[in-house]
């Protein structure tokens, strides 16, 4: 059961894709580090599948798993990770990037797309990270 | 009769829940953010667009070209900069939509 | 039956298009020159024993911008599928403005310190741009 419980509370990350920008340094300013993660649960229906595989007996599990084929051809494309609800999370981004160095220097971008996959439910994550350029006197 | 009951409830939240669109969030590339400036000196602009596809019949990706060139054309006389394009599919019935979104900030000279 | 089998080869042939990644960086200022590159590469069965034809485009792009920067890149990575990704072609498209002589992100040069009559340094502050000084 404790076995069972880690699995299930420890996920793996899967990563989908990885862009790096130009980095600027000086040693007049300091690099202070930031991150913006976002994120919105997906659910994977292949994993309901076997769920209910393993839950109910096997009329129903092949009943259930008709219904959630049919669901399926409704929800058909390219798919990075399990398919999401809501589209609003990856909004406005830039302005995220923007209120965390109000100086506008900001330098070293890294934008990484990745999963954290759980039964069932995945998390569907974006995160960027930079660093913002102050002057040393900024930080006195 | 209690599997039955199981079964039927489980089959009705699914139903319910999850036969909507989904979407699927490809990549969200960023620009660089020079020349540098503060937040509030630019102006904020964005450009959309789609391509549909039926089980993924689609001869050119022109789209993601056409949301750039009208990105640029929202500032004619300004660097565009601090672009975040988010590439995202959105799913269907034996077909998809492709989106892309980007927004940047337009700093005058 | 024929013309159904010749509807379904044309189809194929035509290449259903994907797009694997796009990249983008800042747009400048200055966009009356456009320069553009590709580069692909046919591939059978997924025998690919390297990427190096992706260095072609950064060799097109400065070929065409030989005294400049080459700014406002587009960047896409596709694939043409032919028939059931056992013929299919990778390509890489970029397209951007090559901006003649000055910086493509439109700040000046670093200027240098020069000493002024009372004997300080005096040091060029841009208005708009907060760019340290670099010594």
């Amino acid at each position: 059961m404790s076995i069972l419980c880690i699995a299930l509370t420890s996920g793996c990350a899967v990563l989908h894709s990885v862009q790096i920008g130009e980095i600027e340094s000086s040693t007049q300013l300091e690099s202070v580090p930031f991150e913006i993660k976002v994120s919105q649960f997906g659910v994977d229906l292949n994993d309901v599948k076997a769920t209910g595989r393993i839950l109910m007996d096997k009329k129903g599990s092949d009943q259930a798993n008709d219904v959630l084929t049919a669901i399926q051809y409704f929800q058909m494309g390219p798919h990075t990770g399990a398919g999401v609800y809501s589209i609003s999370y990856v909004d406005h981004l830039e302005s995220k990037v923007r209120a965390q160095c109000p100086s506008g220097r900001i330098t070293g971008l890294m934008s990484i797309r990745e999963t954290a996959e759980y039964p069932v439910v995945k998390g569907e994550i974006v995160k960027i990270k930079g660093f913002c350029l102050k002057s040393k006197r900024e930080n006195l | 009769m209690m599997n039955r009951k199981v079964l039927v409830s489980f089959l009705g939240w699914s139903v319910l829940l999850l036969a909507n669109c989904t979407y699927s969030v490809h990549q969200v590339p960023l620009s660089d953010f020079k020349p540098y400036a503060p937040g509030n000196s630019g102006k904020p602009i964005e450009a959309r667009a789609k391509q549909f596809a039926i089980l993924g019949f689609a001869s050119e990706t022109n789209y993601v070209d056409g949301a750039y060139q009208r990105l640029q054309a929202q500032c004619i006389n300004g660097i565009v900069t601090g672009i975040a394009a988010k590439s995202y599919s959105e799913h269907g019935f034996f077909s998809w939509t492709n989106h892309i979104h980007m927004q940047g900030q337009c700093i005058q000279r | 039956m024929k013309s159904g089998f010749l509807g379904l080869v044309l189809v194929f042939m035509s290449g259903c298009v994907s797009l694997n990644s796009v990249s983008l960086t800042s747009v400048p200022l200055e966009r009356s020159q456009k320069v553009r590159a590709e580069a692909e590469r046919f591939i059978f069965m997924g025998f690919n024993f390297d990427n190096d034809y992706v260095n072609l485009v950064t060799t097109e792009l400065k070929t065409q911008c030989p005294n400049g920067t080459v700014s406002g890149l587009l960047t896409k990575a596709e694939s043409i599928n032919y028939f059931l990704y056992i013929f299919w072609k990778s390509r890489i498209t970029a397209t951007g403005y090559c901006v003649p002589g000055k910086m493509a992100s439109g700040s000046e040069p670093p200027r240098k310190r020069r000493p002024t009559d009372d004997g300080s340094d005096e040091t060029r502050v841009t208005p708009t741009s907060l760019e340290p000084d670099i010594q």
